[in-house]
């Protein structure tokens, strides 16, 4: 069988591999970009610290209680959480003024903040790829380099083979530019292999956020109020409750 | 549930995440380049990728995990054989067209 097509062998020195190792070097390049333009974690006031962890140590109590021996503990405990989350000392700014209205979110420093990063870490995601694109369209148009091993329908002839005007030729013959979007989807597993730990910090960074700066926060007073509700009408039930019964059950005597 | 918040804590799943993540990063770039380097085409190509990948993700299941998936995984079908399907399959097609091409 004789090929319908000869390539040039320099084709593959000269076009496939500069592409291939300018995208590479291009994809490094813009995580360190990414990884610098992360603004660093910001320190917490103590009052916001103290506000959650009283949240949260009244919910831990109402989960855990059953680990508490007699009932007086309980009450004790119960009757303190609910005087501390009702009387309002652990909020933010306590007692202060109930502001009822919802701060707009894009007043708020934070959030504006935080929609300016995204935008950062957006731009550095797509002004290379379309430099790139640019460099490719411009340096390598016109001409075939390589021949795909997989046939595809001729809906593809339009884009894999831009700015060749042949038209009976085969759709495995494809121009440069294809081999740019073959890449862009095909690095990601690359990449992830060569730069293992700054993603791992990046998918932290990104986690964290999501957390902490929510914009429309709901008002923490009425949070507190609820929760010092559902703390009051908690049933104490012990796990030492009827433990020898349980015992001589699960040994079947 | 509070056993399944310690089992599934998202530290522990990230990381056995990330460990099935390399098994598949690792085995598309590997399997595009066999196909490659042995010429396959066309339907032979994907026939090539499916069974590979299954046989490979067989044997993560079978060595690595030792048949206890649930162990380590919430949706062990999701997550070993779903998930990072799209990403083998592009780093896949990837070296299997540089490859077949450089062979030329």
């Amino acid at each position: 069988m004789s090929p319908d097509l000869v390539l040039d062998p320099s084709l593959k020195v000269w076009v496939l591999l500069p592409i291939s190792a300018v995208m590479i070097l291009v994809g490094i390049l813009r995580s360190y970009v990414t990884n610098l333009l992360q603004p660093l974690p910001k320190v917490s006031k103590w009052r916001d610290v103290r506000e959650q962890q009283q949240l949260q140590k009244a919910r831990l109590f109402r989960g855990n209680s059953h680990v508490l021996v007699s009932k007086k503990e309980f009450l004790n405990r119960q009757a303190y959480l609910y005087e501390a989350l009702t009387s309002g000392k652990y909020l933010k700014n306590a007692v202060k003024q109930n502001k009822d209205q919802m701060p707009n979110p894009l007043s708020d420093p934070n959030a504006s903040d935080a929609m300016f990063n995204m935008l950062k870490s957006n731009a550095a995601n797509f002004i290379p790829q379309t430099v790139i694109m640019w460099w490719i369209n411009y340096f390598f148009a016109g001409f075939i380099i390589m021949r795909l091993p997989f046939p595809l329908t001729l809906r593809f002839k339009s884009m894999l083979q831009q700015g060749i005007d042949t038209p009976d030729l085969d759709v495995r013959w494809v121009s440069s530019l294809s081999w740019y979007f073959v890449t862009l989807l095909g690095l990601q597993s690359v990449f992830s292999l060569i730069l293992s730990s700054s993603n791992a910090v990046q998918v932290i960074q990104q986690q964290m956020p999501a957390q902490m700066g929510m914009p429309g926060q709901p008002d923490m007073a009425k949070v507190f109020a609820a929760e010092g509700e559902s703390l009051q009408v908690a049933q104490f039930k012990s796990s030492t409750d009827s433990i020898e019964d349980r015992i001589l059950d699960s040994y079947k005597l | 549930m509070s056993k399944d918040q310690v089992k599934y804590s998202s530290s522990i799943t990230h990381n056995n995440a990330k460990a099935i993540q390399y098994v598949h990063d690792v085995t598309g770039l590997a399997f595009g380049t066999a196909a490659g380097i042995l010429k396959v085409e066309s339907l032979q190509g994907v026939a090539f990728f499916v069974i590979l990948s299954i046989l490979s993700n067989l044997l993560f299941y079978v060595l690595k995990i030792r048949g206890h998936a649930s162990q380590y995984f919430e949706r062990p079908l999701k997550d070993i054989y779903l998930k990072g399907l799209t990403r083998s399959i592009s780093g896949y097609l990837m070296m299997w067209c540089l490859v077949t091409a450089l062979c030329e």
